[in-house]
């Protein structure tokens, strides 16, 4: 099949970028979408030129490296998947695809498609450790959880940090993943000790990464490839919401969330 | 400082126009009631407009509750805005370079057009107000009448006047439909934003919000429907303030002052 490409390039984070035409002639609709863009980078060094940039690890949906906005979506047509799982069979002979990097002022353009998503393991580091001991490993099924909350923290768990949330949001917001973050461990005992604590500073960090604010559009849980639902924000509102108005300020960390 | 630390936010400003959203809809609400007393006839439309200046009299004094309204109201109005224009700005920040091909997927209509139906109601009850509680505007003559020392406008005549000039009659349901577009949203993400919303009552809140817009919408534009298609009648030639309503004033004066 033929494609044309619109690709973005931009030499660095301060460079100006700007989009590349390219033309595929002969592409293999069994290929994945990345296996399409490294036959154009082979294409392009034999020619002498500059491979496009993009970020790609373990090709298998999993790992959330992969990013790209394609057509305007975060992580191209498919439902539910990622850059990596999208097959070239999704696209008609002949289209044109405009392939973008997700844009956030959180997310700043590293080169070409490939973006720095260190904001969000700042969020990450910014909730901290949760209270366990140190000693022998725990019996399993030691701290009786409920099915329905164990299933429900496995929901939240299921993010891989890709960030098609940002990228997909009209508002640039990072609430999904904080929300997800946030929650999967506000829903276990574990999680308890350090919840008030952990949903104020990941909520602090979240917004001085320059996130924008939600405005409940649900565009985010339409991206997101693990399919994680916006009741997670909802429940982080409501957690920082005590956590920031109704626990005594004093002894926050030492107290338990609910 | 907690709540300036809480306002400063994303999620602070969030809950903040959430919960003065809650106050404008639940004053909607009232208003809407209000008004379908038009069709109880004249005298119980102005005895209603008396009854709002005259309830807790005693207390507050003749209008003391109903400016104790209007002020909650203006203080939730300007909230509500100030907080949305920073949020604005937030949002607008969050992405410097703009996608050249944007799709949305999942947003509402209503969702999308916050802002612009905003800012038209924003308009609109600026113009409403100019209109029918102070006068300025008059696109039909408005009056008022003296009852016990008090200025008050004639609600049912001044309704009559201006709904039967055809466009503002549709204005007026056009606005209408702005505040069922902005509501259909609003009356979801706020149950969202405040953290009530989850998997099994989505359904539920989508269907609450639907109802109340469509219901307010419904309700509101009855009035102006009513007086342009003229099933409500015109008002006698008499000051619309009958010596009912008077007695009524009376009776809820003493009522007030026993206790």
């Amino acid at each position: 099949m033929r494609i044309k490409l619109h690709i973005w390039r931009q030499n660095g984070p301060q460079a100006k970028g700007d989009f590349e035409v390219h033309q595929l002639d002969d592409v293999d609709e069994d290929m994945s979408f990345l296996e399409m863009l490294d036959v154009l980078n082979e294409e392009i060094i034999e020619s002498g030129g500059d491979p496009v940039t993009f970020d790609s690890d373990c090709r298998e949906g999993i790992c959330g490296a992969c990013s790209c906005v394609i057509n305007g979506r975060p992580h191209g047509p498919g439902h539910k998947s990622t850059t990596c799982q999208i097959r070239m069979r999704s696209f008609n002979d002949g289209d044109e695809i405009w392939i973008e990097p997700f844009r956030s002022r959180g997310f700043p353009v590293v080169k070409d498609l490939m973006v720095d998503r260190e904001a969000f393991d700042r969020i990450i580091r910014a909730g901290g450790f949760i209270s366990v001991h140190s000693g022998p490993k725990p019996d399993a099924n030691d701290i009786p959880i409920p099915h329905r909350i164990a299933e429900e923290a496995m929901d939240a768990a299921e993010c891989i940090g890709c960030g098609a949330c940002v990228a997909a949001c009209p508002n640039g917001s990072a609430m999904l993943f904080t929300g997800a973050k946030v929650s999967h461990l506000g829903l276990l005992p574990q999680g308890q000790p350090e919840r008030v604590s952990r949903v104020k500073s990941m909520v602090d960090q979240m917004d001085d990464e320059g996130f924008g604010a939600c405005t409940n559009y649900a565009e985010c849980q339409d991206a997101c490839p693990k399919g994680i639902s916006i009741r997670f924000i909802g429940r982080m509102n409501r957690d920082y919401l005590k956590a920031s108005l109704c626990e005594p300020e004093k002894v926050q960390g030492q107290l338990k969330g609910h | 400082m907690r709540l300036i630390r809480f306002y400063r936010t994303a999620i602070g400003k969030k809950i903040v126009v959430a919960v003065t959203g809650v106050v404008l809809f639940a004053f909607l609400i009232l208003h809407m009631f209000g008004n379908l007393k038009v069709f109880f006839g004249p005298t119980a439309l102005d005895q209603y407009a008396l009854h709002l200046r005259t309830i807790g009299e005693g207390i507050f004094g003749w209008g003391g509750v109903l400016w104790i309204t209007r002020g909650v109201l203006i203080v939730s109005v300007l909230a509500h805005i100030i907080t949305v224009i920073l949020l604005v700005i937030q949002n607008r920040r969050a992405r410097p370079v703009k996608y050249r091909k944007h799709r949305t997927q999942a947003a509402t209509i209503a969702a999308r057009l916050m802002e612009a139906s905003g800012l038209l109601i924003l308009v609109f009850v600026v113009l409403h107000i100019l209109q029918f509680t102070t006068g300025d505007i008059q696109p039909a003559p408005v009056l008022f009448s003296e009852q016990d020392g008090h200025m008050m406008a004639d609600v049912y005549r001044n309704l009559y006047a201006a709904f039967s000039i055809w466009w503002v009659a549709w204005l007026y349901i056009f606005a209408m439909a702005c505040i069922c577009v902005h509501l259909y949203h609003g009356g979801w993400s706020f149950l969202q934003t405040l953290g009530f919303d989850n998997q099994d009552r989505n359904f539920g809140a989508r269907i609450w919000a639907w109802c109340l817009s469509v219901g307010l919408f419904i309700g509101f534009s009855s009035v102006p429907l009513g007086f342009w298609t003229g099933y409500l009648p015109a008002p006698e030639g008499t000051p619309s303030l009958t010596a009912d309503a008077q007695s009524t004033d009376t009776s809820e004066t003493t009522h007030g002052k026993s206790h």
